[in-house]
């Protein structure tokens, strides 16, 4: 079957949606951590869908590839964000003894 | 050009700036003094350099202006035409002068830091008001001026009785007429805070007609807004309530009372204030706007209202010279001669409306503004150090003090000469301009008072000099002699007068060579003064020059004799207390014709009067019977209802309770969203972010 | 800019290796003098851009015009308040090189979002400004530091996700990464769905980083518990990036969405002003109630915003600028009061707070005067940038919006005379002496003399200059 924008699109959504549910529903940071890399490379697929095919031809000329470019810059950058929060994690855990997020819930209110 | 901006703004900014040092430095004494003083030095070589600027430019006039608060149109602006610069330049080089004189003459006061203070904030003030191009800023210039000599006037506020002025206890009419020094600032504030009303009603009317509040274009405007208020009848008006600030500030009747007892301040202050510089604003503002109202006289109105300021200006001059005749006190015969001098000031201006030239008149009036600033400071400066000296204010109690301050006394015989208008003395010169130009409109009654008021000048001119220095010591000068008491005052205090004087003597030498190109430099660029036809040189008309001239010698004979021919002196005295006519008119002249009395007597004991009465027939009657028996028993039988009703269902439960309540429930409920678990705050976020979407799809 | 640039990134580097040699004492009066230069170049940027109109670097990646020069001033000024404040306190912390190097490089990530044209660089910057800020929060090590960071690291993540998600439907809908020229091909595609929806994600992703509700979760939480040396700078500056990036990156879709946009934004700013300021009123601890006060703050800002579309939209960018510089000056004073007051030894709340005037008159003093700026009081600067700008700026197209803006102003009396209440008129509990060496004192008093000058009068004229293209 036909492999049209519309599908990568329609399949980004979805992975947008699994993301989200990971997120929200995680004790564990590292697993909301792995939700987010997940909503993360949904973002990326869209981009490189979007980039590489002419949307309403008529007001643009051919598009530099600027797409992948910007999509390898986007994995290394996200990479050192997750990175951070990883390293936060892991402080978190040498204090703690645990990553559950549901216990760090000392500002209340 | 940004230089020559920055130093005209800080002409004027410099002492306030000098004023805000001298309350942070008030620790440190005598830096705190120099500083203060440095900041005026400063401000007249700021003038100094303004008046080469503006004679030497092409248009004559310097425009500096910052947009502050566009809504209305206020800026922060000066206009420097030729007649601000002279006049700036006179105010900062007296300021100085007399700051430095204040040096030595306010040595170990304790109040000196707010002397400081207020000496500068008003030299700040008082240059503002003449360099302001917005009606706002002069006016906020004119008040700051009024609140400064409210508080040097009542710079010894503890009231010793020294301080005061008029003797202890008097009383005339049934008011006291002894005055102390925080009673003098409140009746200084009061007296001109009368004119500021009318002020600020000429202000907003000149804006509601106009737009605008620059000065510049509301000359530009007259013919405009000079109609409007024409065919309304409501010029003349208009202008006299305009300039009741005017009239109020520089001590004309009917506001002349609060310049007599100001003299309650140290000498430095009425030599400054009252001399020099504050109750020369109202002249200038005479001067400043005299020329716009003259550009529409043809209207309805303008000509009658330069006949008032006329025969007002006549009037307080012989009023004034009249009380300074009698009085006892050393200051207050200078306060009365600067009243009187004012008048001679207003005189002239108002004249000037009355004629086809009007330069003519605006110069006399502008030149007397100049000659009388330098010898009344000069003489109030003097009598500060023969204050001093002789430790007493009255004249009663000097004499014989020529041997000992032969400097002071050569410096006081040339002001006083001056002042009477004694050629060829500066004061000569323009006095008898002012004289020439009211002769000229033909009006009697105006040149009649000016005449005779000339001779009664000079009569107590002699009256000065002659009981201070000539005649023989009196008891409490004997008694000082005795004590090695009496000397010369310190050089500190002495220069500034006698440079004062000096140049009074020079530039009277030297008037007839220069005052034409004086007068032209003046009237180079003046806001409405229109091109001028007339030559500028000095002529003296040889009937009016003799008479005036006869005038004075003859108010100088009559002193000569009555204070030193011995038997004419005694004769004078018995009579005076005896005759029961020269009694009577004694004592009305040293009552000050009794003005003051009927001020109080009528309007502050009516005010009082009034108020008592409404408040004891509307306490009584309406008040006793309505409200305190009538209404309380209806409003029992009510209240005790409503409150059933309002009080606990409606406000208690309802207002206080209720909206605490709900808002407390909703700061809860938001509180509570704030669980602490990240997951939540994301599920948030997530549903934020979905109702945005559906909500833009549904638009 | 090439010299801030490169002098930024080579002291935020070099430091921390400098540190660990040196036994770090010098860190400190390294970044400090960076800092210093960093700001005086700021502010000769500002002369040089004040006459010249927009000035395009690196092929059109970075615009340098007066706005973005005076919110690059801000910035520096706050993070040099910042760094002097922390002199005595953070110094001495175990970790303090890596905070010392951390604050440049996030100044140049702010610079970067001031000046950009260009949405790769908005990325790039954003993560940068974003990661430093994780790692400042948790720089101290402790549990309350690192349950902050861990919140605002893991909310903003997502944040930066949508952040993608949106620049990638933007520039596949629009072709091009410039902004400018976005704008060019976006004039057409007017009805797009995808492309309002890109143009939604990229709101909402700023709009976490400012706090506007329902973005904000993080924020109480950080503000009020993590340190407030900290949090001054979080506050301030980072705050900034939010609001610079809106207004680069949004503010010139305002023409293209036009209804929408009002709602957008008045939805936003009315939430976010109603919920800050009703959930400060039970708040007792008065870091926390801060924090609710700030998300407040970014509510009044947001007015501006919603502004664009209407003729006083002049009034709403010149209210935003001088309400970026209102809230600078105010909560970075504020904060750094807190932390002065917690170093001292007393507990942030209403209670520990109270009386404080007696002893400590010249914080007191400073303190009430930067919550009465908040308040927009007059003569203040707070007065300015409020009422006379934001508020009124909406006022032809949107009267009930300036109403209830009004309206939660006076609800913000509420809590910050409680404040205030507690530490003038109640009785003294608190103990605690002050020097004048402290560090701290200085920067409070710096801050409240300049919110004082600033409004009596100037602030009109910095407003009139405060033009955009």
């Amino acid at each position: 079957m036909m492999l049209t924008a519309g599908m990568f699109l329609s399949i980004s959504f979805i992975m947008l949606a699994i993301g989200i549910y990971g997120i929200v529903s995680r004790r564990n940071m590292v697993r909301m951590l792995l939700s987010a890399e997940v909503i993360f490379n949904a973002a990326l697929l869209t981009l490189l869908i979007l980039s590489s095919i002419p949307i309403h031809a008529a007001t643009q000329p051919d598009k530099p590839a600027i797409g992948g470019a910007i999509a390898l810059l986007a994995i290394g950058i996200a990479a050192a964000e997750i990175g951070v929060a990883i390293s936060i994690a892991i402080l978190l855990f040498q204090i703690k003894q645990h990553v559950d997020v549901y216990e760090l819930r000392k500002f209340r209110g | 050009m940004i230089i020559s901006e920055l130093i005209a703004h800080l002409t004027w900014l410099a002492p306030y700036i000098g004023a805000a040092l001298a309350l942070l430095l008030l620790k440190i004494g005598r830096v705190r003094d120099y500083i203060a003083v440095s900041t005026l030095f400063l401000s007249a070589i700021f003038s100094t350099i303004l008046l080469k600027e503006v004679l030497e430019s092409h248009e004559g006039f310097l425009h500096y202006s910052y947009p502050w608060v566009k809504t209305l149109g206020i800026n922060v602006g000066i206009y420097i035409d030729t007649l601000a610069v002279f006049m700036s330049f006179i105010v900062a080089w007296l300021c100085f002068l007399i700051g430095f004189y204040s040096l030595k003459y306010m040595e170990g006061d304790p109040g000196l830091t707010r002397y400081w203070f207020f000496f500068n904030f008003f030299t700040g003030s008082m240059l503002l008001l003449v360099l302001a191009d917005n009606l706002i800023l002069m006016f906020i210039g004119w008040e700051g001026t009024g609140l400064a000599s409210y508080a040097l006037i009542g710079h010894w506020y503890k009231d010793e009785e020294e301080k005061c002025v008029g003797d202890v206890g008097r009383t005339a009419l049934g008011t006291s007429m002894f005055f102390t020094p925080s009673h003098s600032g409140v009746r200084a504030l009061i007296f001109t805070r009368i004119g500021d009303v009318g002020f600020i009603i000429g202000i907003i009317t000149l804006y509601i007609i106009n737009g605008t509040l620059s000065i510049p274009e509301i000359a530009k405007n007259t013919e405009v807004w000079g109609e409007w208020l024409a065919v309304r009848g409501l010029l003349l008006p208009f202008l006299l309530l305009f300039s009741l600030g005017a009239l109020a500030k520089s001590a004309q009747f009917p506001f002349h009372e609060w310049l007599v007892t100001a003299m309650t301040g140290p000498t430095s202050v009425s030599a400054l204030i009252h001399a020099a510089t504050m109750v020369k604003a109202g002249v200038y503002f005479m001067l400043r706007f005299a020329p716009i109202f003259y550009l529409i006289s043809k209207l309805d109105g303008v000509h009658t209202y330069f006949t008032i300021i006329t025969y007002i200006g006549a009037f307080t001059a012989f009023l004034m010279a009249s009380q300074a005749i009698v009085a006892r006190e050393l200051k207050l015969v200078l306060a009365f001669s600067t009243a009187s001098q004012l008048g001679y000031m207003f005189l002239g201006i108002g004249a000037a409306g009355l004629l086809e030239e009007f330069v003519e008149g605006f110069l006399a009036s502008f030149n007397h503004l100049m000659s009388h600033a330098i010898f009344k400071a000069s003489l109030f400066l003097a009598a500060g150090g023969i204050i001093h000296t002789v430790e007493s204010k009255y004249l009663d109690d000097m004499g014989g003090l020529s041997k000992y301050m032969k400097v002071t006394f050569a410096s006081t015989l040339i002001a006083a000469l001056s002042l009477s208008g004694f050629p060829p003395l500066m004061g000569f010169w323009t006095k008898d301009t002012i004289l020439e130009v009211v002769s000229k409109t033909g009006l009697l009654i105006p040149f009649i008072f000016g005449i005779i008021t000339a001779s009664i000048t000079a009569f107590y001119s002699m009256k000065i000099v002659l009981r201070a220095f000539i005649i023989p010591p009196s008891h409490n000068v004997k008694h000082l002699i005795k004590e090695h008491k009496v000397h010369e005052a310190h050089p500190i205090m002495m220069l500034p007068y006698t440079i004062l004087a000096l140049t009074s003597l020079i530039v009277g030498l030297l008037w007839y060579f220069m005052a034409g190109n004086l007068n032209k430099a003046i009237t180079k660029h003046v806001l409405g003064l229109e091109e001028v036809h007339m030559k500028f040189a000095v002529h003296i008309d040889p009937i009016l020059t003799g008479l005036s001239v006869s005038m004075v010698l003859i108010g100088i004979g009559l002193g000569v004799i009555a204070y030193t021919g011995p038997t004419y002196a005694k004769f004078i005295n018995e009579s005076l207390a005896v005759n029961p006519l020269l009694k009577g008119l004694h004592n009305f002249l040293y009552n000050r014709w009794y003005i003051n009395p009927i001020y109080y007597r009528v309007i502050v004991n009516g005010m009082r009067w009034l108020s008592r009465s409404i408040f004891k027939w509307f306490d009584t009657f309406i008040i006793d019977n309505i409200y305190h028996i009538l209404i309380p028993k209806v409003t029992t039988l009510t209240s005790i209802q409503t409150f059933k009703v309002i009080e606990t269902a409606g406000i208690d439960r309802g207002y206080n309770n209720l909206t605490v309540r709900i808002t407390l429930i909703f700061s809860n409920i938001f509180r509570s969203i704030q669980t602490g678990r990240v997951n939540h705050y994301i599920l948030i976020f997530i549903i934020g972010l979905a109702l945005f979407l559906t909500f833009i799809w549904l638009i | 800019m090439n010299i801030l640039a490169i002098i930024l990134v080579s002291s935020g580097i070099i430091t921390p290796t400098l540190d660990y040699t040196f036994k770090r004492r010098v860190s400190a009066y390294i970044v400090l003098f960076v800092i210093f230069i960093a700001s005086i170049i700021s502010i000769a940027l500002l002369y040089i851009t004040y006459n010249v109109s927009n000035v395009l670097l690196y092929d059109g990646v970075i615009k340098v015009d007066f706005y973005g020069t005076f919110l690059a001033f801000l910035a520096t000024i706050g993070t040099l308040l910042v760094l002097i404040a922390s002199m005595y306190e953070v110094r001495r912390w175990s970790t303090a090189p890596s905070f010392y190097s951390l604050l440049p490089l996030t100044l140049l990530g702010v610079y970067y979002i001031i000046f950009l044209n260009d949405i790769i660089l908005l990325f790039i910057a954003w993560t940068l400004v974003s990661v430093a800020s994780y790692a400042l929060v948790g720089i101290k090590k402790d549990e309350n530091s690192l349950e902050g960071a861990a919140k605002y690291a893991l909310m903003g993540i997502i944040a930066t996700t949508f952040l993608l998600y949106g620049l990638a439907l933007i520039y596949g809908l629009t072709g091009s990464t410039k902004i400018l020229d976005i704008i060019q091909y976006a004039k057409p595609l007017r009805n797009e769905p995808l492309l309002i929806i890109g143009i939604i994600l990229l709101i909402i992703s700023f709009s976490f980083k400012i706090g506007v509700v329902p973005f904000h979760g993080w924020l109480p939480d950080v503000y009020g518990g993590v340190h407030p040396s900290i949090i001054s700078f979080i506050a301030g500056v980072v705050k900034l990036v939010g609001i610079a990036a809106l207004l680069r990156v949004i503010y010139p879709f305002a023409q293209i969405m036009g209804n929408a946009w009002l709602i957008i934004f008045s939805i936003l700013s009315i939430s976010t002003m109603t919920f800050g300021n009703i959930a400060a009123l039970v708040q007792r601890n008065v870091q926390r109630m801060m924090a609710y006060s700030s998300i407040a703050h970014a509510g009044y800002i947001l007015l501006g915003f919603a502004a664009a579309t209407g003729a006083g939209y002049l009034y709403g960018l010149q209210g935003i600028a001088l309400h970026i510089s209102t809230y600078i000056f105010a909560k970075i004073g504020i904060f750094v009061t807190l932390a002065y007051l917690s170093r001292i030894g007393l507990k942030l709340d209403l209670e520990g707070l109270s009386g404080l005037s007696k002893k400590m008159p010249i914080t007191s003093v400073s303190l009430i005067i930067l919550l009465l700026s908040l308040i927009g009081v007059p003569p203040l600067l707070g007065f300015w940038s409020k009422f006379p700008y934001l508020f009124l700026s909406t006022i032809d197209i949107a009267p009930w919006l300036t109403l209830i803006a009004i309206i939660n102003s006076g609800i913000s009396v509420g809590y910050y005379v409680q404040v205030i209440k507690s530490v003038f008129f109640l009785s003294s509990k608190a103990e605690g002496v002050e020097r004048v060496k402290d560090p701290e004192l200085i920067v409070i008093i710096i801050t409240t003399i300049v919110t004082i000058i600033l409004g009596l009068g100037i602030a009109p004229f910095i407003a009139s200059t405060l033009t955009y293209k």
